[in-house]
C-alpha cells in the first residue's frame, strides 16, 4: 500500500531539487540548505513526487548517500533533476516572455509617453489659448469695469438729480401743504362769508319784512285815505243833492213865482184889457217893478248856485286828488328804492358765487399735488367740506331765489301801485273833467240866466204880448243836466268803492304770501336742523360700522347650523352611498365587459394586447425550445465532464437554515464501488465547502479531507486523489481476479494520470462553478430535492450517449437565450404600459362622462403645462413674447412637432366671477389655455398638479408631460431633444433633482405641516425634481391619473410628486441643464455649447422680476429662432 | 412652488391671511364662550397664543366656523375683506345686541406685488394674546345677555366680490345709538386688525 500523505521531509528534497536546478550542483546544496526552500517548489512537489520522496526519506541530507543510491534512485534523482531543469527552462521562457512583455510595455509606455507629450503640448496650447481667453476676459472685465464705473457715475448723477427732485418734491409737498392750509383758510373765509351772507340775507329778509310792513301800512293808509275821499265824495254828493233839492225848491218857488207872474200877467192882461179901454199907463210900471225884483232874485240865485258848485266840490276834489298822486309817487319811489336794494343783494350774491367758484378752483387745484400721502386725506376732507359748503351755497342760492321771487312779488305790487297811481291820475283827470263839465254847466246856467235876462228884456219889451215859455224849458233842461251830474258822481263813487275792495283783496293776497314765506323760512330752518342732526348721526356711525355702498358690500354667511346641517349630512351620506353603489355597478359591468374579452372598452388596445400576448407566447415557446436544446447541450457537457474527470456532478438548490440560498454539488466517482460513495459540496458565493456525510466520515477519507482540504485547501487534489484511490481499489479488485501482471501498469501510470486527473478536476470544478452561475436561468436544470433522484438516474444512465446537437456552439445558445429573455422582458414592459393605458381608458369611459372622454386623446410628443394664476397676466404675456409661440405657430408646433404648450389654470372660487370672465376674454384672444376643474387658490398647488396630469393625460396621448412655472425661461428645442433621449425608457422622471430641508417651523415659506412624517428634525426630503420644471413619462402620468384620488398631497407640490414616485420603479434622471441660473450663467454655458433647458433664479423660485427680465434672458440664453423646428423627434 | 430654505421672520400674504383667519376663529370661539351664546360645557380647553383658549365642540358651530375661516382666508389673500363683524342677536326678536367689529386694513402693495414683509411670529402672537385677554375681560362691562341669543357673521368686502354659495348679501345689522369700546389691535404688516365692540345701551343705565 502506498502512503498518500506526503511527509514533512519531502520539502527538503524538494528544496534540494530546486537548488540543484539553479546551481547545477546537487551535492553542494543538498546538505547545507535547510533554509533555501522556496514555497513554489513546495507547492509543486505535492503533485508528482510522492514515491521518490518516500524513498529519499530513508536517507536524509547526506550527499554521499546519493552516490550509494541505486540505479533506481539515481534515475529518480535524474528525473528530479530533469524536472528541475525543465522547470528552470520554463522559468527562463517565462522570464523571456516577461521580458518581451516588459519590452512591449516599454514600447507601449514610449508610445504613451509620446501621447502624453502630445497631450502636454496640446494642453500647453490650450493653456496658451486659455491665457489668451483670460486676457480677453480680463480686457472685457476691464471694459465692463469702465462701463460700470461710468454707469456708477451716471447713477451717482442720477441719484443727485433724484435728490434734487426729492428736495423739489419735498418743497412742492410743503407748498402743497401750505396751499392745503391756505385752502383751509379760504374755506374758513368762505364759511365766514357764508355766515355773513346768511346774516345779510337774514337782515335782508328782515328789511323786506319791514318793507312789507311799511307797504302794508301804506296800503292801509291809502285805503283809509281812499275811504276818507269816499266819505268826502259822499259828503260832496250829499251837498250837491241838498243843493239840487234847494235848486228844485228854488225851481218850485220860481214856478210858483212864474205862476204868480202868469197870473199877474193874466191879471195884468185882464187889467190891460180892462185898462186898455180905461187906463193903459198905470199898470206897466208895476210890472216893470215886479220884473226888476225877479231879475234881482234870479241874479242872487245864480250867484248862490255858482258859488256853491265851484267852491264846494271841484276845487276841493282836485286838491285831494293831487295829494293822492303825490302819495302814490312817494310809494313808487320807495318801491324803486327796494328794487335797487334787491339789485345790490343780487350783486352781492353774484360776488359770493364768484368767491365760491374761486374756492372750488382752489380746491380743484389741490389734487395736482396729491402725490404725497397726507394730502389725499386732507384733500378728501377738503372735498367733503367743499361739498358741504356747496350744499350750503345751494341753500343760500335757493334762499336767494326765494328772495328774488319775493322781489318779483314786490315788483308786481309796485306795478300794481303804479297802476293805482295811474288810476288815481285818471280819476284826477275825470275829476278835472267833471270840474270842466261843471264849469260848462255853470256856463250853460249863466247862458240860461242870460237867456232869462233876455227873456226878461223881451218880456219887458213885449210887456203885453207874450208870457215866458223858454226860460222854464231852459230851467227844466238845467234840472235834468243837474240830475245827470249827480248820477255821474254816484257812478264815480261806486268805482272808487270797487277800487278799495280790490286793494283790500291785494292786501289779503300779500298777507297770505307773507305767511307762506314765513312758513317756508321755518321749514328751511327745520331742514337745516335735520341736516345737522344727520351729520351728527353720520359722524357717530362712522366708527360704529356703517359703510358706503359704493365701495363696500356686506355679506352674511348663511347660517346652516342645526337643521340644515343634518339634512345636508344625510344628503351627503346618501350621495356617498349612491356613489359607492354606482362604483359597484361599474365594477360589475367591467367584469361583464371582461367576460366579453374586454373589447367593449377599447377594441384597439385589447387587440394590441392580444397581439403582444401572442408574440410573448411564441417567444416563450422559442425560449422553451432553447431551454430544451440547452438542457441537451448541458447534458452532453456533463457527460463529457463525467467521462473526462470521473465524477458525476449533480447540482441542487437548497436553502440554509438561515434562509440563504446555496447550491449543493453531489459528486460521485465513476469508480465508486457503491452508491453511498458520494462527496457533497456546498457552494455559496464563491466559496466551496465540503459537507460531512457518511462517506466522508470513513476514516481514510476523513484523513484525506483533513490533509487536502483542511490543511492544503485544495478540493481538486482531494477529488483527484480520491479518484486515484477508488480506481486503484477497482483495479485491485479486478486484479484479484486477473493476473498479477496487471497490477503494475496502473502504478506506473499513476503519476501521469495523476497530473491529468488533477488538471481535469480543476477544469471540471471551474465548469461546475460556471454552471452554478447559470442555474437560476434554467429552472429545469435546478430540480427540487424530490425530483433529484430520477433526473440523476437518467443522467447517470445517459452518461455515454447523445451527441445530437453537436453542430451548435453552446455560447451562441446562451446568447440566444439571453436575447430572447430580454425581448420577453421588454415586451412585458410594453404589456404593462398597455395595461395602464387600458386602465386609463376604462377609468375615462367610466369616469362620470366628462366632455374630454367623448373624443379620443390627441397624439403628441410632449405636453408642456405652464402653471399660472389669474393675476399673472403680465407674466403670461412676457412668456408669449419670448419662448411661448403664439397663434398659428403654436398650432403648427402641435401638428408638426407634437409639442403642445398650454397655460394651466383652474377657475376662481366663484365660478363665473370677474377673474373667470377676464380669463375667458384672454383665452378667446390667445387660445393657449388648459382650463382645469380646480378651484384656484383654494387648495394647495399639489392638487392642481394632480388635476393637471389627469386632464393632460385625458386630452393628449403624449410621451412626456412637463410642468413648468410661468416665471421660468425654457428652450423648447433643447427640452424636446433632451426628452427624446429617454423616449424608449419606461417610467422616467426628469428634472433637476434636489433634496431640500423639511421645514417644521410654522409660518415660514415652504413650511411642511407633516414634517413629522419625514423623520427627525433636521432631515431632508427624499430626492425629487425641483418644482420650477420637471417632466414625467406617459406611464407615470397615467399612474397619477388613475390613482389621483388616493395620492397624498403634501404642502409643497414638487415634494408631493416626488413622494408619489419615490416608491415606484422609476428612473430618476437628474438633468442639471434644467436648472441653470439667469444670465450670465446660462449665457456662458450657451457660449460653451451647452444651451440650457431652463433658466431661473433659485432665490426667487423662478426668474426674479420675470415680467421685466424675461425678454433679456431670452435674448441672452435662448436657443434662437428655429431651434425647436430643427429638432428631430 | 418649491421647498426651499427661508428665514424665520418672513411673512407672506398667505401666511398673514392664515394668521388673521385663525385669529378670527379663536376670537369667535372665545366670544361665544364668554358671552354664553353656547353652553359652557360644549367647549374644550386648548393651548393657543400662550393662553388657554376654549374651542366649541358643537359639530354644527365647528363646521360653520371652519367654512367661514376658509372663505375669509380666501378673501384675505385677495385683499378684498374690509371688515368682519360677529353679531349677537336675540333669538326671539332678532334684535342686535352686540357687534364685534374686526376692521381689517390690507396692505395693497403686498396683494399687488406679492411682496414679503418681515415680522416675527412671536410679536404677532403677543398682540393677539392682548386682544384675547381683552375679549375675555369684556364681560365685566358688557350688559348681561339675559335671553337666548344667536350669532351671525358679516363680512364687509369690496363690491366686486361675488357672494359665494353659502353667502348672501345682507344689511349691516347696526345697533341704533350704540355704546362703543375700542380694543387692542394687531398687525401682521400685511393685515392690520382693529377690534371694536359696540353694544346696545342698557336701559337701566339710561334710566339713571
Amino acid at each position: 500500500m502506498i502512503l498518500r500523505t506526503p511527509p514533512q521531509r519531502k520539502r527538503r528534497a524538494d528544496a534540494d531539487a530546486d537548488a540543484g536546478a539553479d546551481l547545477a550542483g546537487v551535492k553542494s546544496i543538498g546538505g547545507v540548505s535547510a533554509t533555501g526552500r522556496s514555497p513554489v517548489s513546495d507547492r509543486r512537489l505535492v503533485l508528482y513526487d510522492r514515491p521518490t520522496a518516500l524513498v529519499a526519506a530513508g536517507a536524509p541530507g547526506e550527499p554521499f548517500d546519493d552516490m550509494v543510491c541505486t540505479y533506481h534512485c539515481r534515475q529518480m534523482v535524474k528525473s528530479e533533476f530533469m524536472v528541475a531543469l525543465n522547470t528552470a527552462e520554463k522559468q527562463v521562457q517565462e522570464y523571456q516572455a516577461k521580458l518581451d512583455a516588459l519590452e512591449e510595455q516599454l514600447s507601449k509606455s514610449e508610445d504613451e509617453r509620446m501621447q502624453f507629450q502630445d497631450k502636454l503640448n496640446y494642453a500647453e496650447q490650450e493653456l496658451a489659448a486659455a491665457k489668451g481667453r483670460e486676457s480677453a476676459l480680463q480686457e472685457r472685465l476691464l471694459k465692463e469695469l469702465g462701463d460700470y464705473q461710468e454707469r456708477y457715475h451716471d447713477q451717482v448723477k442720477k441719484i443727485n438729480e433724484l435728490e434734487a427732485q426729492l428736495n423739489k418734491e419735498i418743497n412742492s409737498r410743503i407748498s402743497a401743504e401750505s396751499s392745503a392750509s391756505s385752502a383751509k383758510e379760504s374755506i374758513k373765509d368762505l364759511e365766514e362769508n357764508l355766515q355773513r351772507l346768511s346774516e345779510r340775507s337774514e337782515r335782508e329778509k328782515k328789511t323786506l319784512k319791514k318793507e312789507f310792513s311799511y307797504l302794508k301800512d301804506d296800503l292801509t293808509l291809502s285805503v283809509s285815505k281812499l275811504n276818507a275821499e269816499l266819505e268826502r265824495m259822499r259828503l260832496r254828493a250829499e251837498n250837491s243833492e241838498s243843493e239840487a233839492k234847494l235848486l228844485s225848491e228854488q225851481l218850485v218857488d220860481l214856478k210858483k213865482q212864474f205862476d204868480e207872474c202868469l197870473r199877474e200877467k193874466n191879471d195884468m192882461e185882464h187889467k190891460l184889457l180892462i185898462s186898455s179901454a180905461l187906463s193903459d199907463q198905470r199898470a206897466p210900471t208895476d210890472d216893470q217893478k215886479l220884473i226888476k225884483l225877479l231879475q234881482e232874485e234870479l241874479r242872487n240865485f245864480e250867484k248862490e248856485v255858482h258859488e256853491a258848485r265851484r267852491l264846494k266840490s271841484s276845487h276841493t276834489n282836485v286838491e285831494l286828488l293831487k295829494e293822492k298822486l303825490l302819495e302814490e309817487q312817494g310809494r313808487k319811489e320807495r318801491a324803486e328804492m327796494e328794487l335797487s336794494k334787491l339789485q345790490e343783494i343780487e350783486a352781492k350774491a353774484h360776488k359770493l358765487e364768484l368767491e365760491l367758484a374761486s374756492c372750488t378752483l382752489l380746491l380743484s387745484n389741490i389734487p395736482d399735488v396729491s402725490s404725497y400721502g397726507d394730502i389725499p386725506q386732507k384733500f378728501a376732507d377738503l372735498q367733503k367740506q367743499a361739498l358741504t359748503n356747496l350744499n350750503k351755497v345751494g341753500e343760500v342760492t335757493s334762499r336767494l331765489k326765494e328772495l328774488e321771487v319775493a322781489l318779483e312779488f314786490a315788483d308786481l305790487s309796485k306795478q300794481r301801485a303804479e297802476g293805482e297811481a295811474t288810476l288815481a291820475k285818471e280819476r284826477a283827470e275825470t275829476a278835472t273833467r267833471e270840474a270842466k263839465r261843471l264849469e260848462l254847466m255853470l256856463a250853460s246856467i249863466s247862458e240860461e240866466r242870460d237867456k232869462l235876462r233876455k227873456d226878461h228884456a223881451m218880456l219887458t219889451k213885449q210887456k203885453l204880448r207874450d208870457g215866458d215859455d223858454t226860460p222854464i224849458k231852459n230851467m227844466d233842461s238845467d234840472l235834468s243836466g243837474m240830475e245827470k251830474i249827480i248820477r255821474e258822481l254816484e257812478s264815480t263813487i261806486h268805482d272808487q268803492k270797487e277800487l278799495i275792495s280790490q286793494k283790500h283783496a291785494e292786501l289779503d293776497i300779500m298777507n297770505e304770501r307773507l305767511s307762506l314765506e314765513a312758513r317756508k323760512v321755518k321749514s328751511l330752518e327745520r331742514e337745516g336742523d335735520q341736516l345737522r342732526s344727520q351729520v351728527a348721526l353720520l359722524e357717530s356711525k362712522l366708527g360704529h360700522g356703517d359703510y358706503s355702498a359704493s365701495s363696500t358690500k356686506v355679506l352674511r354667511m348663511v347660517n346652516t347650523l342645526a337643521v340644515d346641517n343634518e339634512a345636508k349630512q344625510t344628503i351627503e351620506a346618501l350621495q356617498a352611498e349612491l356613489k359607492k353603489t354606482k362604483e359597484r355597478l361599474q365594477a360589475v359591468e367591467e367584469l361583464k365587459g371582461q367576460a366579453d374579452a374586454g373589447t367593449v372598452v377599447d377594441a384597439n388596445i385589447a387587440e394590441k394586447l392580444a397581439q403582444l400576448k401572442n408574440q410573448i407566447a411564441t417567444l416563450e415557446k422559442r425560449e422553451e425550445r432553447y431551454k430544451t436544446v440547452f438542457a441537451e447541450r448541458i447534458s452532453v457537457f456533463r457527460k463529457a465532464c463525467c467521462s473526462l474527470f470521473g465524477y458525476k456532478i449533480v447540482m441542487n438548490d437548497q436553502q440554509q437554515s438561515n434562509g440563504i440560498p446555496i447550491t449543493r454539488f453531489v459528486l460521485q466517482s465513476v469508480y465508486a464501488q457503491s452508491d453511498d460513495e458520494k462527496i457533497e459540496f456546498d457552494y455559496e458565493s464563491g466559496s466551496t465547502n465540503i459537507v460531512v456525510n457518511d462517506y466522508t466520515c470513513q476514516q481514510e477519507i476523513a484523513q484525506q479531507v483533513e490533509v487536502f482540504i483542511r490543511k492544503m485547501h485544495s478540493i481538486p487534489a482531494f477529488t483527484a486523489n480520491l479518484t486515484m484511490e477508488s480506481f486503484n481499489k477497482r483495479t485491485e479488485a479486478l486484479t484479484e481476479r486477473q493476473p498479477q501482471l496487471e497490477k503494475k501498469p496502473p502504478r506506473a501510470r499513476a503519476p501521469l494520470s495523476g497530473k491529468a486527473v488533477a488538471a481535469l478536476c480543476f477544469t471540471s470544478f471551474v465548469v461546475g462553478l460556471l454552471l452554478s452561475g447559470k442555474v437560476s436561468l434554467l429552472p429545469a436544470s435546478a430540480p427540487s430535492a424530490s425530483r433529484y433522484s430520477a433526473k440523476e438516474s437518467t443522467r447517470a444512465s445517459g452518461c455515454d450517449n447523445d451527441q445530437k446537437l453537436g453542430e451548435r456552439h453552446p455560447t451562441d445558445l446562451l446568447n440566444e437565450v439571453s436575447r430572447t429573455h430580454q425581448a420577453i422582458l421588454s415586451l412585458d414592459k410594453a404589456v404593462s404600459t398597455l395595461e395602464v393605458e387600458l386602465a386609463v381608458e376604462r377609468a375615462r369611459s367610466g369616469g362620470a362622462g366628462t366632455a374630454v372622454a367623448s373624443k379620443p386623446p390627441q397624439k403628441a410628443f410632449v405636453v408642456i403645462g405652464i402653471n399660472t394664476a389669474f393675476t399673472s397676466r403680465k407674466r403670461r404675456d412676457s412668456l408669449r413674447e419670448t419662448w411661448v409661440p403664439r397663434g398659428g405657430k403654436l398650432r403648427k408646433l402641435e401638428t408638426e412637432k407634437g409639442i403642445v404648450i398650454r397655460f394651466v389654470i383652474g377657475h376662481s372660487g366663484t365660478p363665473g366671477g370677474a377673474p373667470d370672465r377676464a380669463l375667458d376674454a384672454e383665452e378667446a384672444e390667445t387660445r393657449d389655455f388648459l382650463r382645469l376643474d380646480h378651484a384656484e387658490g383654494y387648495h394647495e398647488l399639489s392638487s392642481k398638479t394632480r388635476v393637471y396630469f389627469t386632464t393632460a393625460v385625458a386630452t393628449w396621448d403624449a410621451d412626456f408631460y412637463v410642468k413648468v412655472d410661468d416665471d421660468v425661461h425654457l428652450n423648447l428645442g433643447i427640452l424636446t431633444s433632451r426628452l427624446a433621449k429617454y423616449r424608449t425608457r419606461p417610467r422616467v422622471y426628469v428634472g433637476c433633482m434636489k433634496s431640500g430641508p423639511v421645514l417644521s417651523q410654522k409660518g415660514v415659506k415652504y413650511h411642511e405641516p407633516e414634517y413629522w412624517k419625514f423623520g427627525d428634525e433636521g432631515n431632508k426630503y427624499f430626492r425629487h425634481a425641483t418644482g420650477q420644471i420637471y417632466a414625467i413619462s406617459k406611464d407615470l402620468a397615467a399612474y397619477i391619473s388613475i390613482n389621483q384620488p388616493i395620492l397624498h398631497r403634501f404642502a409643497n407640490e414638487d415634494v408631493s410628486l416626488g413622494a408619489w414616485l419615490i416608491g415606484l420603479e422609476v428612473e430618476h434622471v437628474d438633468d442639471r441643464s434644467m436648472c441653470c441660473a439667469t444670465p450670465p450663467d446660462c449665457e456662458w454655458k450657451k457660449r460653451a455649447g451647452n444651451v440650457c433647458v431652463a433658466s431661473f433664479d433659485w432665490s426667487c423660485s423662478g426668474v426674479c422680476k420675470s415680467v421685466d427680465r424675461m425678454r433679456h434672458i431670452h435674448k441672452a440664453c435662448g436657443e434662437g429662432e428655429g431651434g425647436v423646428w430643427n429638432v428631430a423627434i | 412652488m418649491a421647498s426651499r430654505t427661508a428665514s424665520k421672520d418672513i411673512i407672506t400674504l398667505r401666511g398673514s391671511a392664515a394668521i388673521v383667519s385663525e385669529f378670527f376663529s379663536y376670537a369667535a370661539n372665545s366670544i361665544l364662550y364668554n358671552r354664553g351664546v353656547y353652553p359652557e360645557e360644549s367647549f374644550n380647553k386648548v393651548k393657543k397664543y400662550g393662553l388657554t383658549m376654549l374651542l366649541t365642540q358643537d359639530e354644527g358651530v365647528k363646521a360653520f366656523i371652519a367654512g367661514l375661516t376658509s372663505q375669509l382666508s380666501e378673501w384675505l389673500e385677495a385683499g378684498k375683506l374690509q371688515r368682519i363683524v360677529l353679531v349677537i342677536m336675540s333669538k326671539a326678536t332678532s334684535e342686535v345686541l352686540e357687534r364685534w367689529n374686526f376692521n381689517i386694513e390690507t396692505d395693497a402693495e403686498v396683494v399687488e406685488k406679492e411682496a414679503i414683509k418681515e415680522k416675527s411670529d412671536k410679536e404677532i402672537m403677543r398682540e393677539i394674546q392682548a386682544i384675547m385677554r381683552q375679549v375675555a375681560s369684556c364681560i365685566t362691562y358688557l350688559p348681561c345677555l339675559e335671553e337666548p341669543c344667536v350669532f351671525d357673521v358679516l363680512a364687509y368686502t369690496d363690491t366686486d366680490v361675488d357672494a359665494p354659495g353659502t353667502w348672501v348679501e345682507s344689511d349691516a345689522k347696526l345697533i341704533s345709538n350704540p355704546q362703543m369700546v375700542k380694543l387692542h389691535s394687531f398687525d401682521t404688516k400685511i393685515h392690520k386688525v382693529d377690534t371694536l365692540v359696540s353694544y346696545k345701551k342698557d336701559e337701566w343705565d339710561e334710566d339713571e
